[in-house]
């Protein structure tokens, strides 16, 4: 069994595998950056490190509303990037089998990797590697 | 052998660079006084120190390379002086250990030395020794002692895992096995044997014999003397590679003064003792000797970090060493006579800023040849400290800019207006051409037309908060000028604020400060300017740059004064705060997507302050700069 962090973006629910995530950190200050996109509300001191961080419900072009005052610090290894969510929501726990797949267009809008079924809720398994790419037209 | 020679490695490779590089700038320059002793003689100390490094590395095919080149040069030291043959040689020479370092870098075998080693003796002097000659075939077996195996160098001493196979009709096979092992105990000490001694002496069938060698021979040498020896069916004889488990990442050597070292010894240990003395203030309560020591720590913190940033200093001369042989070579495409000077060697820079500068300043020199010069003439490439900066500076005495063809060009490409063009003053066309794509020339040439052109010069330069200025004048020649800061890490920044926000500028980005009056204020056409000097400088809102909220202008106007493209900008903030020493830390994905912005610091308190760039700010989408002005 493999663990995903559960989000809720706007109104659907979202989730991250664990092992992509570094740490959660409850409400840093973050310091404007000049000139960034609206998505990048701004940047953190991660022990020296300075991370800019996206709103993802803003860059997937959710309806603006409030955001979760934690951020999900992503590992060095994925990026050096906080993401901040509409509401965490916890650690779920997945068979990577249990995975249904996304078609390929939906993928690269949504930023979905594959869907998981957790009784009623649907969980959209983020795509970081398209999240990844499409911040290089910033 | 029980040292791990990968520690060594790192240190081998970057050494034997240098030593390559010097030995093509010695032979250019003895290529134009061939009977120069000195140079003839530091050149041979050359081949031979890479010879000696390789050899003790075991690096066999390395070693014996620059003993074959120490031996051909050894010929001309005696006669005093070498002929352009010869230099021809040599530096093929340098070219293929330049390849074999490349092969040991990326741990590949080393390639074949052998063709060109045994090409060599219609190139050697009458006075040389005979060139070693070449070694001997496999299908030869030549036995030790003979002399025709010539590998004289001490190859450090190596494990060799060695397997003989014996001829199925040997008679006494295990006698035959016995003496094999004698022999070889003779050229080293066999660690093991398969089977071993004891069990040889029983008698008895023995079709193979395993062993574990430790040997100053090379193993080909090994292996010609058991061949040598009746009854051997076949022999393979190898190095064996103690390789550690876990391959480490190649880290980047540097050689540090041992002066250095012990200064770091010494303030180690003073922070220890202001370690104590803190913790016994501390604990008896007395504030006055708290402060005392806080001052003392900020003190040895500064000097630490003096020190430290000293380790990263590198002369200019570690990237200028590939020049001479390449304005040689240009010379000889090109036909034209070049004189080539570098002055300011031993200026210091930090090493990254060194790193990222090598090919750019190639590539000025290769202009300079390329487009300068017209048939002979001079380029200098000279450096010099100019307070917190180095001054970097690629200089020739040809035909000079032709702001003519610049203007038809930066015209027909669509980077100016024809009218834009006629009114453009000579001095502010020449930073056209660090545009990407433009250049001069209507063919490409074979080399200056491919690769890194200026816009990679400029921005280079600029990556590290320094500035590039071109001059020029027809029929005089062109002086392309790199202002660089001494070290990267640590930058003295201009601390402003602006719409709530603090930010930096590198202080060499800021010309001045100024707290401007209203009435200091002119317009001009659409566009607000201030006069400094005899120059009006136009007024940019760094809150519009930033797209921030303008904000009513009430009492004096803090201004920067920056330049972006050659030319003045006076950029009004909301405060001016101070300067500051910053350890400057580069921007990681995504955030070097944003433009203008070039690195950020992080304040004693944890607040992050990015650094911008009032170009980077300027060239993004407002090209003329004029949704950034200050409108009356």
């Amino acid at each position: 069994m493999e663990q995903l962090l559960a989000f809720r973006l706007g109104g659907e629910l979202y989730g991250l595998e664990i092992a992509h995530i570094q740490e959660v950190v409850e409400a840093p200050p973050l310091y404007t950056i000049p000139r960034a996109p609206a998505a990048m509300p701004g940047a953190l001191n991660f022990h020296g490190s300075i991370l800019p961080v996206l709103d993802l419900a803003a860059f997937l072009d959710f309806a603006p509303g409030k955001r979760d005052a934690r951020v999900l610090v992503l590992s060095p290894a994925v990026a050096h990037l906080a993401l901040a969510v509409t509401a965490l929501r916890g650690v779920v726990p997945f068979a990577p089998e249990s995975l249904l797949p996304t078609r390929e267009e939906q993928a690269r809008d949504t930023c979905i990797r594959a869907v998981l079924t957790q009784g009623r809720e649907m969980i959209n398994l983020l795509d970081l590697k398209t999240l990844l790419g499409r911040l290089e037209s910033l | 052998m029980a040292i791990d020679m990968s520690k060594y490695r790192d240190m081998f490779l970057s050494e034997s660079r240098e030593h390559l590089q010097t030995m093509g700038r010695l032979l250019v320059e003895l290529e134009k006084s061939p009977d120069d002793r000195e140079g003839l003689d530091a050149l041979f100390r050359e081949a031979h120190s890479i010879k000696g490094m390789a050899a003790s590395m075991g690096y066999r095919a390395t070693a014996e390379l620059g003993h074959h080149l120490e031996d051909f040069l050894s010929g001309f030291r005696a006669g005093g002086a070498i002929p352009p043959t010869a230099i021809d040689r040599v530096l093929a020479g340098v070219d293929l250990l330049e390849g074999l370092i490349d092969d040991l870098s990326a741990e590949r075998p080393e390639r074949d030395v052998r063709p060109f080693i045994v090409g060599s003796t219609g190139a050697a002097p009458p006075s040389a020794p005979p060139a070693p000659p070449p070694l001997a075939d496999e299908a030869e077996a030549v036995g030790p002692g003979n002399g025709a195996v010539t590998i004289p160098v001490a190859s450090g001493e190596e494990i060799l895992k060695i397997v003989i196979e014996l001829v199925s009709g040997a008679v006494a096979p295990a006698a035959r096995a016995l003496l094999m092992l004698r022999e070889l105990a003779a050229q080293g000490e066999v660690l093991d044997a398969d089977p071993n001694e004891r069990k040889l002496l029983q008698g008895g069938a023995v079709p193979r014999l395993e062993l574990r060698l430790k040997s100053w021979r090379a193993p080909q040498e090994i292996k010609d003397l058991l061949l040598a020896m009746s009854d051997v069916a076949r022999v393979s004889c190898v190095v064996e590679r103690v390789r550690p488990a876990t391959r480490q990442s190649r880290e980047r050597t540097v050689r540090v003064r041992t002066g250095l070292l012990d200064q770091f010894i010494n303030l180690t240990g003073e922070l220890v003792t202001n370690r104590y003395m803190l913790q016994a203030a501390y604990n008896e309560g007395r504030d006055q000797d708290m402060r005392d020591g806080l001052e003392r720590l900020t003190r040895l913190i500064t000097d630490l970090h003096h020190h430290v940033l000293q380790v990263r200093m590198m002369p200019l001369a570690s990237i200028t060493g590939r020049l001479p042989r390449m304005v040689r070579e240009l010379e000889q495409q090109t036909g034209k006579e070049v004189a080539l000077r570098i002055a300011g060697e031993e200026v210091e820079l930090d090493r990254s800023i060194l790193e990222a500068l090598a090919d750019p300043l190639m590539h000025m020199v290769r202009n300079a040849v390329d487009h300068g010069i017209e048939e002979r003439g001079e380029v200098l490439v000279s450096a010099s400290r100019e307070k917190d900066l180095v001054l970097v500076e690629v200089r020739d005495n040809g035909r000079g800019l032709d702001a003519e063809a610049i203007r038809r060009k930066a015209v027909g490409a669509g980077l100016l207006s024809p009218g834009q063009a006629l009114r453009m003053a000579e001095r502010d066309l020449f930073p056209l051409i660090c545009l990407p794509g433009f250049s001069t020339r209507a063919e490409v040439s074979e080399t200056s037309g491919r690769g890194v052109g200026m816009d990679v010069v400029k921005a280079v330069t600029e990556q590290f908060g320094g500035t590039l200025q071109i001059a020029s004048e027809r029929g005089r020649g062109t002086s392309i000028q790199l202002r660089l800061p001494l070290s990267v890490a640590i930058i003295r920044l201009l601390l402003v604020e602006c719409g709530g926000e603090l930010l930096a500028l590198p202080i060499t980005r800021v010309l001045r400060t100024l707290e401007l009056e209203r009435a200091e204020i002119r317009s001009s056409g659409r566009q607000m300017v201030v006069p400094l000097g005899n120059e009006l400088v136009p007024l940019l809102s760094l809150r519009r740059m930033l797209r921030q909220p303008a904000k009513p202008v009430a009492g004096t106007i803090p201004v920067v004064v920056s330049e972006a493209r050659g030319r003045k900008i006076a950029l009004v903030v909301d405060r001016l705060v101070g300067q500051r020493e910053a350890f400057v830390k580069s921007l990681a994905f995504p955030l070097d997507r944003i433009a203008g912005v070039s690195g950020a610091t992080i304040l004693g308190d944890g607040r992050i302050v990015f650094i911008i760039d009032p170009q980077g700010l300027l060239d993004e989408g407002t090209a003329s700069g004029g949704r950034s002005g200050v409108s009356p």
